[in-house]
């Protein structure tokens, strides 16, 4: 499409952003691009794409015999094959791990690339491994481009200049735009229009009263919640609204805001905050599922509470609060019907008044009228559904089997809330006379597909329909499932895959909308026909209504910012004097010892050795900016080697809290005091997090504080350093190495293999004897080494007498290890299974 | 004599604590802890070798000299562990703590921070609680059960999994003869693989190379 040629035209300038609108084909843009540069004669590197992703731009640029198909880089090459992947050309995915090490190995050509593209470039922030590549990158490659696409254009707005940081991350001095109110892609999308029908459907009485009291209970429960934590209205207020609750993302927002604070919220706070999930929940199954999974999904919430005792008891508050029995009981009446006094012992199924969805007549007569109406071919009409759940049963509905699927719901409701109760089961059994098991039944009318089967049998199920469905004049019908088209590719793939002519949109949603208009731009022979469902004056209306206007009003906050950019010249960091690639940390700190130091241009180049493992924090890249070289290898103690003596051992506070619950700690401690005369523990808290260990436990049984205060007292050695954020620890790690010796990647590497066993043969896979040893009761750290040196290999050491082990190791250790190998399995039941020895041995005989 | 020897044994049994700390605000949190104000070198004497100093960040910041001059006393020298327990009382205390971070670690202390003056308590009773307890709290626990125990030694071994391991042990019987078999007998269980096979067989067979 036009846009798109003008996309690729624009990348030529020099190294860019591009936003588009949602829907508007990222993945069709990253693929022109990506045509571009399929050949030999360059190396571009790919960035922040998911597997399925890489999987379909493969595939797609294969169809297009491309010079050079890309290839996916993961950790299953060897360092070797990379190397060569390399210096071959071409495209390559690759992830930001694998690419972090080559490039700081210098296993990577990094000025042999030619340039680098970011998949969804919202992701990037200065503190991520990609920005860290990014710069490594500039700083040994003037020449290349760097261009990053996102189709979320809601995510450059949050904060403030956010789109300007990510672009400094990026070194792109343009940023394009690309809304759909953009004039090309309006002209494009509004040549061919698609014809839409949109269908307000209104809600039953009872779903309106359901919605209202839903409502009314987050709003409550939101005071509530302002009230407990007071803290939390410092935060973004607009972020805590009703109307934010309908948001998709906001369950995750809301835990992102607290989460700085999460250690000191409250008990009764954090349950607020899962009412609100429960409530939000709710509503959307309100209008998403039928009558009966709504009432049972409520009358589980009502259990959990009533089995809780009192001490418990803060949990669904909003149950007694007073919009909740007006919800209650219009949920039971949709079951019931109106009759107020049946109990349970009374209701047959047939006098069962299920109320139905008021969708879902309306979908049936559309797709009855579509199937009417002429079309050239056979194409299939395509309902796309927010999630299984629905669909699975909107395809009983649409074979008229709706009220069956509804009883068969009913029935599994009341058999898992009283499993005890023989009696009622038993009732029940008896009144579902014709019941038929789904395998039996007959199928009727349309055949229906669901969106597994299209996907999985694609081509051969196309052509097996395709002759007999001329027969039937009723076209088959496709339920999309939206929750399994989670990549931007995926719902363009499939509308090309089935070519449908009529589409019905079961639930409003914005990207959906925009994929159509462009399958009709792309496909103008074909004469379109959408059907918009969407419940009136509805929460969902309302959703997507603020979707709308939320992507409108990120784009125009866009383009306003970026008429008021300021780019510096030196922006894409091709001079090499740029400000951003500077490594001189002398930030706005005053330095204590500079005068001791001297000048930095005197000293030799410094270094750090950095586990592979460390790679996923953002440490490593914060002292790379300090000037200081990182070199990564994998390293059996420590984290990072500062000097020959000094080694550090990083944790964050959620780790440190599971690590030295699990024991974990207390082996590395050991392991760093043995072999370093500096072991240094660093504990380092997010952004905003405190690094009180005594309010930082979830669990109010888990004494940390107490456990860390036995740690330092058996290993009085250990240094703790305290780091309220990573730039915090970067900068600490840089003090301390001042004016210390450089370390020694062999000796680094040596340790805690000294005995040569861990790695020694490649082909155990890192299972070394000694790990075996270890994990034998009885052996212990402190006595393994005796058992090496008496041992030969590890038969041996099971050939040995009860006595000999003994004296190697002790009486109390040596008996636990003897009586470990010599314990006749078959004796000994599983735990946990109840099986019997004797039907072990009867196992065995067989 | 005997009179002596309770006082000598009730004397260790107690925090001691430095007559300038009498005046300290954590004092009133102590409450499980039996103290007495001594005559010792630290703040506080959590145990025989063991020691804790006590610094708020607001009065090192106004003297920053002190702390210093704490830990140069000769009566330090004695200590193993010494723990510099460090009151957050001010906000945005970063450089503060990072010039205290490079202290410590010149001077072989041990730095511990506290939020509040019940929770610095905590720590010096903590201290003084688990003087002699040993580290089983924080070591990693061993599995009893014998199952889950063994399925744990065989599937270090790697693409070893638990199904593999409860055959080996249903096959075999015993860890021993799981060790001692050979690649064929190892091969005889089903499920095993030669891969899998090998790898068991050169585990339990590698010798045990010492450097002189």
């Amino acid at each position: 499409m036009d846009y798109e040629r003008q996309i690729v035209l624009d990348t030529l300038e020099g190294s860019s952003l591009i936003i588009l609108a949602r829907g508007l084909g990222v993945h069709r843009c990253m693929l022109s691009l990506l045509k571009l540069h399929c050949e030999p004669s360059g190396l571009v590197l790919v960035l922040n794409t998911y597997p399925t992703e890489e999987y379909y731009f493969i595939e797609m640029l294969q169809r297009d015999y491309v010079t050079m198909v890309p290839r996916s880089v993961t950790g299953e090459f060897l360092a070797k094959d990379r190397q060569a992947l390399y210096l071959k050309g071409g495209v390559l995915f690759i992830s930001s791990q694998i690419l972090v090490m080559d490039i700081l190995r210098k296993c990577c050509p990094t000025d042999k690339i030619s340039g680098i593209m970011v998949y969804h470039a919202d992701k990037i922030t200065e503190q991520t491994i990609e920005a860290f590549i990014l710069r490594l990158y500039r700083e040994r490659n003037k020449t290349g481009f760097i261009h990053g696409l996102s189709d979320c254009s809601d995510s450059f707005v949050g904060e403030l200049y956010q789109v300007d940081h990510v672009m400094k991350c990026l070194f792109a001095r343009h940023l394009h735009l690309w809304p759909r109110f953009h004039a090309t892609v309006k002209d494009i999308l509004d040549r061919v229009k698609p014809d839409v029908r949109e269908i307000h459907v209104r809600l039953s009485v009872h779903m309106e009263q359901i919605q209202f009291s839903l409502v009314d209970l987050i709003k409550l429960t939101l005071e509530q919640l302002e009230k407990k934590v007071p803290s939390i209205s410092s935060f973004d207020k607009t972020q805590l609204t009703v109307e934010s609750c309908l948001l998709l993302n906001f369950a995750q927002s809301i835990r992102l805001q607290l989460d700085s604070v999460w250690t000191q919220v409250g008990q009764k706070a954090k349950s607020l905050i899962e009412d609100l999930t429960t409530l939000r929940r709710l509503l959307f199954s309100l209008l998403q599922h039928d009558c009966v999974t709504f009432w049972s999904l409520l009358k589980q919430i009502k259990s959990e509470v009533d089995s809780t005792t009192i001490h418990q008891s803060c949990r669904h508050e909003w149950l007694f609060m007073e919009p909740a029995d007006t919800l209650i009981s219009a949920a039971r009446d949709r079951v019931y019907g109106g009759e107020p006094h049946f109990s349970k012992d009374t209701v047959t199924l047939s006098e069962l008044e299920l109320e139905n969805n008021p969708k879902w007549s309306v979908l049936a007569d559309i797709i009855s009228v579509a199937s009417g109406e002429q079309h050239p071919e056979s194409a299939p009409i395509l309902v796309v559904v927010d999630d299984t759940q629905t669909a699975n049963y909107l395809e009983y509905y649409l074979e008229g089997e709706g009220r069956e699927r509804l009883l068969d719901l009913y029935h599994d409701m009341v058999n898992t809330i009283n499993q005890t109760d023989e009696h009622i089961n038993r009732r029940f059994y008896n009144s579902r006379k014709h019941y038929v098991p789904p395998e039996k039944r007959p199928k009727l009318s349309h055949p229906v597909k669901t969106l597994e089967q299209c996907f999985s049998k694609s081509a051969a199920t196309e052509d097996n329909d395709s002759p007999s469905s001329p027969g039937i004049s009723t076209p088959c019908v496709k339920l999309v499932t939206q929750h399994n088209l989670l990549y931007p590719h995926q719902a363009a793939q499939l509308l090309e895959q089935t070519r449908p002519h009529t589409v019905v949109l079961y639930h409003p949603d914005l990207s959906w909308v925009r994929q159509l208009e462009c399958y009709q731009a792309i496909h103008p022979d074909i004469q379109l026909t959408v059907h918009f469902m969407m419940y009136k004056d509805s929460i969902e209306e309302q959703r997507f209504l603020s979707s709308l206007r939320r992507e409108k009003e990120a784009f125009e906050c866009l383009v306003k910012q970026k008429s008021l950019m300021v780019i510096p010249e030196d922006r894409e960091g091709k001079d090499p004097s740029c400000t951003y690639l500077s490594r001189d940390p002398s930030g706005p700190i005053p330095e204590m010892f500079t005068h001791l130091c001297g000048g930095r241009k005197d000293e030799t180049e410094r270094r750090i050795i950095v586990d592979v493992r460390e790679f996923k924090s953002i440490l490593p890249a914060l002292i790379h900016k300090r000037g200081i070289n990182i070199e990564p290898v994998t390293l059996e103690v420590g984290d990072y080697i500062l000097s020959p003596d000094m080694c550090v051992e990083r944790k964050a506070v959620a780790d440190l809290i599971q690590s030295l619950n699990s024991g974990r700690l207390y082996n590395q401690c050991t392991a760093m005091c043995r072999y370093y005369s500096k072991p240094i523990l660093l504990i380092e808290a997010k952004e905003g997090e405190y690094l009180c260990l005594d309010k930082n436990i979830q669990g109010t049984s888990q004494d940390i504080a107490g456990k860390l205060v036995l740690l330092t007292l058996h290993f009085p050695k250990l240094r703790i350093a305290w780091c309220e954020n990573p730039l915090m620890a970067a900068e600490l790690i840089d003090k301390l190495k001042k004016q210390k010796p450089e370390p020694s990647t062999e000796t680094a590497l040596g340790m805690g293999c000294d005995l040569d066993l861990f790695t020694g043969d490649k082909y155990l896979g890192g299972a070394g004897v000694e790990d075996f040893l270890l994990k034998l009761p009885g052996v212990k750290f402190r006595n393994y080494r005796s058992i090496l040196r008496e041992i030969e290999s590890l038969s041996h050491l099971a050939s040995l007498s009860q006595h000999k082990i003994i004296s190697i190791i002790g009486e109390e250790d040596g008996t636990a290890l003897w009586t470990f190998l010599h314990k006749d399995a078959r004796f000994v039941s599983v735990e946990g299974k109840g099986q019997s020895t004797l039907s072990l041995h009867t196992d065995v005989r067989n | 004599m005997a009179k002596l020897s309770t006082e000598v044994s009730t004397r260790s049994s107690r925090l001691l604590i430095h007559p300038c700390q009498r005046k300290n605000p954590l004092i009133p949190h102590i409450r499980d802890t039996p103290w007495e104000v001594s005559d010792v070198c630290p703040d506080f004497e959590v145990g025989e070798r063991s020691c804790v100093l006590f610094l708020s960040v607001r009065y090192h910041s106004l003297h920053p000299e002190y702390i210093h001059e704490r830990i140069g006393q000769e009566g330090m020298q004695k200590y193993n562990l010494k723990v510099l327990l460090v009151l957050i009382d001010m906000t945005n205390v970063k450089d503060i703590l990072m010039e205290l971070t490079q202290t410590v670690m010149r001077s072989d202390l041990t730095l511990v921070l506290s939020y509040g003056n019940s929770e610095a308590a905590k720590y010096i009773e903590t201290y003084k609680r688990y003087e002699h307890k040993p580290p089983g709290l924080i070591m990693e626990k061993a599995e009893t059960d014998f199952h889950k125990r063994a399925g744990e030694c065989l599937t270090s071994v790697k693409s070893v999994n638990s199904t593999d391991s409860q055959t080996l042990l249903r096959h075999f019987g015993k860890m021993e003869r799981v060790m001692k078999a050979s690649k064929t007998e190892l091969l005889a269980c089903p499920g095993l693989g030669p891969t899998k096979a090998t790898r068991l067989h050169t585990l339990f067979n590698k010798r045990i190379t010492r450097k002189a």
